[in-house]
């Protein structure tokens, strides 16, 4: 029962990923949230849904990692144009976990290293381009996104929090 | 037999058949951490029109002296489907696997499932008689995915002591390919 419950959840997305959106993307995005490999779903009157992913880990002894993620929402309002603006919102959370080195000269020297877990996240809204570079005649293409943000972000691995404005750029190829 | 050698048998059998249902190959190079190395490049079509791919990859040095020598190799395949060939910027998937040691010191083994975009800046002149129509199959290709590897270091020992998995996401590969 359970098995057939994903099963169908699988499938609903995947007719609504094939159907409901007109257009689909995929690239890489750098911004204030988030930096990492992209993938878009565009309804066609421009409504667009974004996922931006990035991750490491390695199985060392003390199994250290790092992740992050957002999620964009935004609405892309000339999307008949080829420079289209947008505006909208978006979150992000990152976790890693380090060796954090100690270093200790009394009475003599010693080092050590401690694990350190750290998370933050971020909102954000977001304000953009996305300008198409290059477009085949099947409506496909390459698009570059640069943009503005005013957000909340907490800064991966220092834990810094930052309120006030941020940036971000993104390429996408779409179709 | 050995089973080793019956698996390898077969594929070799096979490989009339694939060449056989290949209207076109290619052969160019690529790289990504997971594997690397000149590739040869069969294409398939298929019913949809895109391209599906398989793509044998493989390098290797050897240097010896009378009290020393040195070796590396790699050798990996790669598998997937290129979409829109028609236009001079296509995007593709792949999934790969790669073996590769340094001296046999250091091992790895790695998989990678990745997208990607591949650019044939050429394409336009397919149909023109000029000297550039010739390259009208040569494509770039970038692309990103998931990285699984396993590492395995031996210390001079001999023995494998330390073995490390890494994963990556995103992680970074690229290459190109002229096709004929």
């Amino acid at each position: 029962m359970a098995f057939s419950r994903t099963a169908a959840v699988v499938l609903l997305l995947c007719s609504l990923t094939g159907t409901a959106f007109a257009g689909l993307g995929i690239g890489g995005q750098a911004d204030m949230m988030c930096q990492g490999l992209a993938l878009r779903a565009s309804s066609g009157n421009g409504l667009t849904f974004e996922v931006v992913a990035h991750g490491r880990a390695s199985d060392t002894d003390t199994f250290e990692y790092a992740a992050m993620g957002e999620l964009r929402l935004f609405k892309i309002f000339n999307p008949e144009n080829r420079v289209r603006f947008y505006a909208g919102g978006g979150a992000g959370a990152w976790m890693s976990r380090d060796k954090e080195w100690h270093y200790e000269y009394d009475p003599v020297f010693i080092s050590y290293y401690t694990l350190e877990n750290r998370w933050g996240i971020s909102a954000a809204a977001i304000f953009g381009l996305d300008i198409v570079v290059i477009e085949m005649d099947d409506g496909s293409g390459i698009t570059v996104m640069p943009e503005v943000q005013v957000g909340y972000y907490t800064r991966q691995y220092i834990e810094d929090i930052w309120i006030g404005p941020g940036a971000g750029i993104g390429f996408r190829y779409v179709w | 037999m050995n089973k080793r050698i019956k698996v390898a048998l077969a594929a070799l059998l096979l490989l009339p058949c694939i060449l056989a249902a290949a209207p076109r190959m290619g052969a160019g190079a690529r790289v990504d951490a997971a594997s690397g190395g000149f590739e040869f490049r069969i294409w398939i079509p298929t019913q949809s029109g895109a391209l599906a791919f398989v793509a044998p990859q493989a390098i290797g040095i050897y240097t010896g002296s009378s009290t020393s020598n040195y070796y590396f190799y790699n050798v990996g395949l790669r598998a997937g489907i290129l979409y829109r060939a028609e236009n001079w910027i296509s995007p593709f998937w792949s999934l790969g696997v790669g073996y590769g040691s340094n001296d046999g010191d250091y091992n790895h083994l790695g998989g990678r499932a990745s997208v990607g975009i591949s650019v044939a800046p050429f394409k336009y002149a397919e149909d023109e008689s000029t000297w550039l129509s010739g390259l009208s199959g040569l494509r770039f290709e970038f692309d990103s995915g998931l990285l699984y590897r396993l590492n395995n270091n031996t210390y001079g020992s001999g023995t494998f002591e330390n073995t490390e998995q890494w994963i990556f996401f995103p992680d970074f590969g690229a290459g190109f390919i002229l096709s004929w």
